[in-house]
């Protein structure tokens, strides 16, 4: 099972992982065309920035996944094989319970559709848009086996000690 | 190990899901009372105007544990809780080993003249929903009792069907319970330009009938109003009947300890029907919230199926909606006066609104209208009783987000970290 991490201090806030993201959900998949398109490509992938850090916010994908929990009419779940959690928006009423719910913020709203968007890891692709494309590598795809609990802790302590 | 559920909402399929993975080979009854396959009840004003199919309110096998034995309109009368055994319609037993009673809540009907009888209807059902939908077609002008959640999602179902529709509410603003006076305002322009009326500060003295058609309905002040469909939606009542049959604790609602077990110890409680606290005052509270009963499950299978988890509490308010292309937010004590340590912030720009009440050095509600985004990172600061006065001129903010929360605490860096 692998799943993106965050390496903050290495992140520049440059933001191509909300474009690259943006494109790869949008119909054209091109930089030229994708910003054109109705309805428009959301990126599900947010650089937030406080106190002068910067952190790139993205769906964790829950063990427990509240927005699973609480979705009123069935839209998100977690798919069995690779255990994301998406949102089959065919399902998806836009009552925004997921909205309400997510603790990271990162369940967005299409408006145009009246449907919930968020982080589907890419499914079509080796490696997400957003982890592809970063250029200092502040984000990385790692299966969560092999991507060891130090591994990580380093990576919380350079934000916890910013 | 059997494992009987009696109750096929939220909390009962939330519930069947945990203990399932906890316990992936123990047998897990579900009973439901309704004749229908279960189905996201939260739905059902969708069947009323046919804006969705049967099967597309169902619960599909993807969000249904596996090897669930199912048993559908199957009522339990009985409950002993020395003998572990269930009594069902036509007096066959069910013997469990853990019960869960997630058996919900009911309409609840005032005392009204001639409200009880053909024509007046309330939607907790599916089949509520169809008989709604049946009447509707030979319908000209409904009244809805009570402008909460359901009133209100009834009367935009009904509108869409061209129906004449008068929403009559006893408090003076729509869904007095999720909405304060200026979201209450906002919200009212879009229930007007969606062509409903509405009648606030009067509730109803009778229905009126002809050769049992309902015809007309009086008002308290006296005034008429003809219609021919009557929708009452002013609340619900947790079901205890079984509870009281197995001499369960009860209060208000079903008694249960921060487990969510009983009185008894082989049976479990969840949703509608329990009696809980209040997340934020500690006091006791009946929820009707689908995310609350949803929650509880969870707690109460895998507490079934041999875990430790324990119930935070649920919050009194917790509900997303939107209706008349407004979607409106309310979670926590969104009603505080300031005054007492307790501050409100409240900003409008057109029909985006957006309401913070603080205490202390703690969000203790919101309200948040059009502009909703990254609303659960507020529901987080309370479900969390976060100390919020180092992040106070961000939270204020407009843009607010999880980075201002999970920069200004080492802690949360790391569970954001270590998550997946």
């Amino acid at each position: 099972m692998k799943r993106i991490f965050v390496n903050p201090e290495r992140c520049t806030a440059c933001k191509t992982c909300e474009l690259a993201c943006a494109i790869e959900h949008s119909q054209a998949k091109s930089i030229f065309a994708s910003p054109s398109e109705k309805p428009h490509s959301m990126n599900r992938v947010f650089v937030e920035a406080a106190d002068g850090r910067k952190i790139p916010i993205f769906c964790r994908h829950c063990d427990d996944a509240p927005c699973v929990a609480a979705c009123i009419s069935g839209a998100l779940f977690r798919d069995p094989k690779t255990d994301a959690v998406l949102c089959d928006s065919s399902r998806c009423i836009g009552c925004w319970t997921c909205v309400m719910v997510c603790p990271y913020g990162v369940v967005g709203r299409q408006l145009e559709l009246g449907k919930a968007v968020k982080c589907d890891l890419c499914p079509e692709r080796a490696s997400p848009a957003c982890v592809a494309s970063c250029p200092t590598k502040a984000l990385v795809y790692e299966e969560v086996e092999g991507f060891s609990k130090n591994k990580r802790r380093e990576f919380a302590s350079a934000v916890a000690g910013g | 190990m059997r494992h009987v559920i009696v109750g096929a909402s939220a909390a009962g399929m939330a519930a069947a899901e945990a203990i399932r993975k906890r316990d992936p080979s123990a047998q897990i009854v579900l009973l439901s009372d309704e004749a229908c396959p279960p189905y996201y009840r939260p739905l059902i004003p969708y069947l009323i105007n046919k804006e969705k199919t049967e099967d597309e309110i169902a619960r599909q096998p993807r969000s249904t544990p596996a090897r669930l034995d199912l048993r559908i309109n199957v009522h339990a009368t009985g409950l002993d809780p020395a003998r572990r055994s269930l009594t069902l319609t036509g007096g066959a037993t069910l013997a469990y080993d853990r019960l869960l009673l997630a058996t919900g809540a009911s309409p609840i009907l005032p005392d009204i003249a001639g409200l009880d009888g053909p024509g007046v209807f309330t939607l907790r059902t599916w089949e509520d929903a169809l008989g709604i939908s049946l009447a509707a077609r030979d319908a000209k002008r409904a009244v809805i009792l009570g402008a909460g959640r359901i009133g209100m999602k009834s009367a935009f179902a009904l509108r869409h069907l061209s129906l004449n529709v008068t929403v009559i509410e006893l408090l003076d603003r729509l869904v007095p319970q999720q909405l304060d006076a200026e979201s209450a305002a906002i919200f009212a322009g879009a229930v007007s330009n969606a062509g409903i009326q509405t009648i606030l500060g009067h509730t109803l003295k009778a229905v009126k009938r002809q050769d049992k058609q309902v015809i007309s309905v009086v008002l308290d002040d006296g005034r008429e109003l003809k219609a021919d469909l009557v929708v009452v939606g002013v609340g619900v009542r947790p079901n205890l009947e079984l509870a009281k049959a197995g001499s369960l604790r009860v209060g208000r609602g079903l008694q249960v300890d921060n487990h969510l077990c009983t009185s008894d110890p082989n049976i479990f409680a969840a949703g509608d029907v329990v009696e809980t606290s209040d997340i934020l005052s500690g006091n006791p509270i009946v929820s009707g919230i689908w995310t609350n009963a949803a929650a509880m499950g969870q707690i109460a299978g895998d507490n079934m199926a041999g875990g430790n988890s324990t119930y935070a509490g649920a919050f009194s308010l917790l509900n997303a909606m939107e209706l008349g292309g407004l979607p409106v937010i309310s979670v926590g004590e969104i009603h505080h006066a300031p005054g007492d340590g307790v501050e409100v912030f409240a900003e409008r720009h057109g029909s985006n609104y957006r309401k913070l009440v603080l205490r202390g050095d703690r969000l203790i509600g919101f309200i948040l209208v059009g502009q909703i985004e990254r609303a659960g990172v507020y529901q987080t600061l309370l479900r969390e009783k976060a100390d919020v006065s180092a992040l106070r001129r961000e939270l204020l903010g407009p843009k607010f987000h999880y980075g201002h929360y999970i920069l200004s605490q080492a802690k949360k860096v790391d569970r954001y970290m270590m998550a997946g």
